[in-house]
């Protein structure tokens, strides 16, 4: 029987500490979700090729800056690098930097060039720039023939006749040709419905055969389809902050915008959208094709990725339970996945025995005594749920009132259960006044309100009148106060937010409180209101009494003292009666379910 | 001299017996559950009590129903006094003992304790809330004892203010394990219940000889409300109290068990009632702790068979 318990308490608290370990040391998890601020960092990677088509690395390049709209600071790994503040001004305000080389650069050397960080707010999808100066840079966006092969270019021209080579106009309708920016729109639908987005970057003519392409090949192509119909077009890049298929980096993506008279449309043939941004995307910068053909790693064999990584010091709870969702065993008790509201009334429940173990420990070790066994830890609830000031308010009064109520009724001399509904029915027409009255005033926020234990406190008030009845003054405040110790101290742990989280991250510890709970169970020493108690019984050394006579010596000097040392011990003992009989005859019967039951 | 607390340490060697030891060593090992309602239920207490023998106060009625009470005067007619308690009350709440007084425009009025009168309307109140089990351990519905009101011994009624003055011995597996005498106080309202104010006051198992009293944590030497000497008073009829409560702790075949015993003064002693779970004042009533001679007892590899032998073991615990 023992071992049984030993191992049932070991039990208990080796499994959350197995998973905690599990969680935190083998799969990296921190102890507890962090809510996510949207907040990001980002690398732009400069891949060097390690094999360079072209004989020499290039000795310069321009490297478009995220604008610093969204910027807070940019760091460059200077080890390879040396970076300039390019002279460049970019056409609509898009920014380069220029790095040379310190020394020759390797092949196969990879750089990260460029982090800096962002912060969601500034991620808001920006207002293309409009302006003369848009008017007159437009010429660079016509330039298609510089980026495309010769193999692409057939494959351009085909798909130039499949589309609107054999316009789609019927007999007898006299119909003008269709605009180019509605050429370049059907384009667009062709590319995003036709065109399906892959992982693996392709050319122009593989994409166009294959009808598949990565995210920089479809704007790309619809980039140069553009061109060629005399639209200015260029390639925005930059990344949906709500991108799910990657855990915590996020895929570069490329879109596409169109100028259309005085501004640029912005086009996605990624979400698919004609005119707006997908809310989340963030555009780092715009046209890179100019610089160079950066992305053209058929030519100069260089490759450009952008990282941007989710800053979070820990992980949010979605991506927590990503991870644990992984894995069959926490699947099976992951709350995370839960909806919102069922997490935050799970997190409550989980909450309870805590709660319980704290009652219990108040009641076990330290020998709290209180009305009820759990109503101190519904008031502590209530108070949680209406707030302090506002829940320890709404009691005093209700109390008051109830029992005002129940010394009233009690002229009346009737029967218990009519009695008690009546201190409930008073007790809801004080709330009625309460809110009527709160409505009006507006003392505390309405929802503070909503939870009160309606029933629990009708009992509360009945067992506190008995008490005041039977007990006197002195019994019922001290029951009084100890419940109220009780409640606030359950106050405590509800309102413990972190613990909250912590516990509906890992709602197997409650298998440790359980264990603890356990201990408590077992626990066979005083209470500390019993070392108050028989204080008088732990000041003078005696032996081990009755077992061996101490003969008259008893009544003489130890058990009996004379009259004077009796007074003085009463004295000593003024300042705090203790609790004579206490709820020793029938404490455990009150939990228990009586014998008949 | 007493500290503000205790030391653990100087509470164990003193013996002293905590709630947590007694609930799990005591009350639960030797207190089969299956056999609580033996002492939960003061009817079947004394129905086992009437089956061996054991006097009781008589039983004049039980209540079930809040129909009955209307015809309640009725029916305690004739009756002097008498003490109204739940059946399944604990810790004394809800007794009421009440002695008819002279009719006023022929309406009965009773004294119940603590210089109250009740007139029959308060008395039929108080029944039914008896009868909703107000009072009862598990808050359910519950029954209303009439009993006859012990006269008690002029010897030790002195010692009491406004109530009858009972006995409690504590027993394991039959052996009386310590006594004490409790004592109404007028703010226990003629209760015998030390939380509501009642006297305890150690008795030597040996002599039956009162050595020290004490009142809500207070050791005192007199009555608060008479000023009569509590201590070195020779309680009557000792021997027969002792045998009463063995014999109690056989009939209820109840392992720990306190037995709450008055002295009448024609029958001698009287069971009042046994508690499964009795309460640890007693300690502080004999300036003794329970837990050695707990452990003496559950220590001996054979208990003694007969009364008197038990008793006599039980004496040499507390000489």
């Amino acid at each position: 029987m023992r071992i049984f318990f030993i191992g049932l308490v070991l039990a208990g608290f080796l499994v959350p500490s197995a998973t905690l370990y599990h969680k935190t040391q083998v799969l990296e998890l921190p102890l507890l979700p962090v809510e996510a601020t949207d907040n990001w960092s980002f690398q732009l990677r400069f891949n060097h090729g390690s094999e360079p088509t072209s004989a020499e690395a290039p000795s310069e390049l321009l490297i478009p800056m995220p604008s610093r709209r969204t910027e807070q600071r940019f760091q460059v790994n200077h080890l390879h690098w040396r970076a300039e503040r390019a002279d460049v001004v970019g056409r609509n305000g898009a920014d380069f930097l220029r790095l040379v080389p310190r020394r020759q650069a390797k092949p196969g050397t990879s750089i990260a060039l460029l982090s800096g960080h962002l912060v969601a707010q500034a991620a808001r999808p920006e207002v293309p720039p409009l302006g003369p100066s848009a008017e007159t840079d437009a010429a660079p966006y016509l330039d298609w023939k510089t980026f495309v092969s010769e193999e692409d270019r057939e494959a351009l021209e085909a798909l130039r006749v499949l589309l609107h080579g054999m316009p789609v106009v019927r007999e007898g309708e006299a119909r003008d040709r269709p605009s180019a920016l509605e050429i370049v729109k059907r384009y667009f639908y062709f590319i995003y419905e036709e065109i399906s987005p892959h992982r693996q970057g392709e050319t122009l003519s593989q994409a166009i055969s294959r009808r598949r392409g990565s995210s920089f090949v479809r704007a790309k192509l619809l980039v140069m389809l553009a061109r060629q119909q005399g639209v200015p077009a260029r390639i925005a890049w930059g990344a949906y902050l709500d991108d799910r298929t990657a855990k915590s980096s996020l895929p570069l993506r490329f879109a596409v915008e169109i100028k259309d008279g005085a501004g640029w449309i912005p086009v996605d043939p990624n979400r698919g959208t004609w005119g707006t941004w997908d809310s989340s995307f963030w555009v780092i910068a715009r046209d890179i094709m100019a610089q160079g053909a950066l992305f053209d790693s058929a030519r100069i064999n260089v490759d450009l990725r952008v990282q941007a990584r989710r800053v979070v010091t820990g992980q949010g709870k979605e991506n927590y339970s990503d991870v644990l969702r992984g894995h069959a065993f926490y699947r099976m008790f992951s709350l995370l996945s839960l909806p919102i509201q069922q997490q935050s009334y799970f997190a409550l429940l989980l909450l309870l025995p805590i709660s319980s173990l704290v009652l219990a420990s108040l009641r076990v070790v330290v020998g709290i005594p209180s009305f009820g066994i759990f109503t101190p830890v519904l008031l502590g609830l209530f108070f949680e749920e209406a707030s302090l000031a506002v829940g320890l308010a709404f009691f005093g009064i209700v109390v008051l009132v109830g029992a005002l109520g129940r010394a009233l009724l009690d002229r009346l001399r009737l029967l218990a259960v009519p009695r008690l509904a009546i201190i409930m029915s008073l007790i809801i027409l004080g709330m009625l006044l309460f809110a009527v009255q709160n409505q009006a005033l507006g003392w505390v926020a309405p929802e503070q309100l909503s939870f009160f234990p309606l029933v629990i406190l009708t009992v509360f008030i009945e067992r506190f009148s008995v008490t005041y009845a039977e007990e006197g003054v002195f019994n019922t405040a001290r029951d009084l106060a100890g419940t109220l110790v009780i409640a606030l101290a359950t106050f405590g742990v509800l309102s413990a937010s972190e613990l909250k989280l912590f516990l509906l991250t890992h709602p197997e510890t409650i298998l440790a409180c359980m264990s603890a709970l356990l201990l408590l169970g077992a626990y066979r020493g005083y209470r500390l209101s019993e070392l108050r108690r028989f204080a008088a019984l732990g000041g003078a050394p005696s032996g081990p009494s009755g077992s061996v006579g101490t003969t008259t010596g008893r009544s003489g000097t130890v058990a009996s003292p004379p009259p004077g040392s009796v007074a003085a011990a009463s004295e000593d003992l003024a300042d705090g009666p203790v609790n004579v009989d206490g709820n020793a005859d029938d404490e455990d019967a009150a939990i228990e379910p009586g014998g008949k039951a | 001299m007493a500290a503000f607390l205790a030391s653990p340490s100087a509470l164990r060697s003193r013996g002293v017996l905590g709630i947590n030891r007694r609930i799990s060593n005591y009350v639960q090992r030797y207190n089969p559950r299956s056999l609580l309602p033996r002492v939960d239920d003061k009817a079947l207490t004394a129905e086992l009590a009437e089956a061996h023998g054991l006097p009781m106060p008589r039983s004049y009625l039980t209540l079930r129903f809040n129909s009955e009470v209307r015809g309640l005067e009725r029916r305690l007619e004739g009756l002097p006094d008498f003490v109204v308690k739940p059946a399944s009350g604990s810790m004394g709440n809800g007794i009421i003992v009440a002695r008819r007084m002279e009719q006023v425009e022929g309406a009965p009025r009773f004294a119940v304790g603590g210089g109250r009168v009740w007139e029959l309307k308060q008395l039929n109140y108080h029944v039914a809330t008896i009868l909703s089990g107000l009072f009862s351990l598990d808050g359910n519905q519950d029954r209303a004892i009439f009993q006859e009101r012990i006269e008690c011994d002029a010897r030790i009624a002195r010692l009491s203010e406004g109530g009858v003055p009972d006995i409690r011995i504590i027993l394991l597996r039959g052996v009386p394990v310590m006594a004490m005498l409790r004592v109404a106080t007028l703010e226990s309202r003629g209760r015998a219940n030390l939380h509501q104010g009642a006297v305890g006051i150690g008795v030597s198992l040996a002599s039956g000889v009162t050595h020290f009293a004490m009142r809500r944590g207070h050791s005192l030497s007199h009555h608060p409300d008479s000023g009569v000497a509590l201590l070195g008073v020779a309680l009557p009829l000792w021997p027969e109290c002792l045998t009463l409560a063995v014999r109690v702790s056989d009939a209820l075949n109840l392992g720990y068990l306190g037995v709450d015993i008055v002295l009448d003064a024609k029958r001698g002693p009287v069971l009042l009632e046994g508690n499964a779970r009795p309460g640890l004042a007693i300690q502080l009533a004999n300036q003794a702790g329970l837990a050695h001679r707990l452990e003496a007892i559950e220590a001996l590899p054979e208990l003694p068979m007969t009364v008197e032998a038990r008793i006599a073991l039980a004496q040499s615990l507390d000489p």
